[in-house]
């Protein structure tokens, strides 16, 4: 699959990285350069410097043949006008802006946008974690506690 | 009191430059006016100039707007410098309280088409409107004004015939110029003319006219 992933901090970092290991074909796009070192010494993806609501940058990141976009950045009114730009002006098929606030977040999936909220997953979560001393089995493999592999990797590359 | 009531009710988000020079008009046309502003320091600043007007929070929260009566506003325009920001603020504005005026400011030209396919229907380019009137600023200008007449509001204009204005190659005669615009005279090659009704224009030459003040803009509408 062809995924564009806007925003390279924790979130969009470490998604990008994991879908790139699991053989998609990854663009990262992100304002700030630097960023870019959050993917690790082993991304095999693309990265694009600049804003994910420039349809310059996006176009050269190949949004005309992406299968799905993540919006991913810090700011949750980016992250929705990055889905709905790229699924009206660039016709992609999904788009998931990833949002904080839990009442926009249905706001916009009520009218018929993909979106996750972090608050609400993490506070569901946590209640369960209150009702039942601990936290609950889940489906996936959500890496709950957290994930340092990223560390064992950068060391990985410095003894080589 | 009935006067009270039926005053328009406009909520401004974005205490920025437009958005406050546009609520201080606003006040002064006797609307009701709210002006909402997100950061803690720039609220006070605002306040201290406008009192009770300005009211601090953001404009994307539903409860915020509640809080602000967004439910009995007739205008909500979103004013700030971040697009996203004021697209989220129209799209709340519009699918949480059915508010059909909306007014979005625009900062990146760009985003004018994204705006209008998701149907925000009223919408200023900001940044788009001042270039453009940059732009014209920086033309030579077609109407130059010399002075004024005396005692009067009748200015002396100087207008400069490029290529593509209408008056080349017009006979005087025939020219349909706005209204009470005289000619008094044609400068070519440096020599004033008075002008005679067979006279055709020709490029370069300068024409002083005589125009009152108030159908300046329409003569150069006429000569654009």
């Amino acid at each position: 699959m062809n995924i564009i992933i806007v925003g390279c901090v924790r979130g969009g970092s470490r998604l990008g990285r994991r879908l790139a290991e699991s053989g998609n074909h990854v663009a990262v796009v992100d304002v700030d350069r630097a960023s870019f070192n959050r993917l690790g010494p082993n991304f095999q993806g693309s990265t694009y410097q600049g804003s994910g609501l420039d349809q310059e940058v996006l176009t050269r990141a190949g949004v005309e043949s992406a299968d799905i976009v993540y919006a991913m950045t810090g700011g949750d009114n980016r992250n929705l006008m990055i889905a709905q730009l790229v699924k009206i002006q660039f016709e992609v098929q999904r788009a998931v802006a990833r949002l904080h606030d839990p009442v926009r977040a249905e706001k916009y999936h009520e009218l018929g946008l993909e979106t996750i909220c972090t608050t609400t997953v993490i506070c569901g979560l946590l209640e369960y974690h209150a009702t039942n001393g601990n936290f609950p089995e889940l489906p996936l493999n959500l890496a709950l506690h957290g994930d340092h592999s990223m560390l064992q990797e950068i060391k990985k590359q410095e003894v080589k | 009191m009935a006067d009270k009531t039926e005053k328009v009710y406009a909520i401004i988000v974005g205490g920025g430059k437009i958005g406050y020079f546009l609520a201080r008009s606003l006040i002064n046309r006797n609307y009701e006016v709210l002006l909402m502003e997100k950061d803690p320091s720039s609220f006070h600043r605002l306040f201290a100039d406008l009192g009770d007007v300005v009211m601090q929070g953001d404009g994307c929260e539903p409860t915020t707007m509640q809080m602000a009566g967004v439910e009995r506003a007739n205008l909500v325009v979103a004013a700030t410098g971040d697009d996203a920001d004021n697209l989220v603020i129209c799209q709340m504005a519009h699918h949480c309280f059915q508010r059909g005026r909306v007014i979005a400011r625009i900062n990146n030209p760009e985003n004018e088409s994204i705006f209008e396919k998701l149907g925000i229907s009223e919408r200023v380019n900001s940044t788009g409107a001042i270039l453009n009137l940059i732009g014209k600023k920086m033309e030579r200008p077609a109407v130059v004004l010399m002075g004024m007449l005396e005692s009067s509001d009748i200015e002396v204009v100087e207008i400069i015939l490029e290529e593509n204005s209408p008056l080349v190659g017009a006979n005087l005669r025939d020219l349909q110029l706005p209204h009470e615009t005289l000619i008094i005279s044609v400068l070519r090659r440096g020599k004033a003319m008075i002008p005679h009704a067979d006279l055709i224009f020709a490029v370069d030459d300068v024409v002083v006219a005589l125009i009152p003040s108030k159908w300046e803009s329409t003569l150069r509408e006429f000569l654009a």
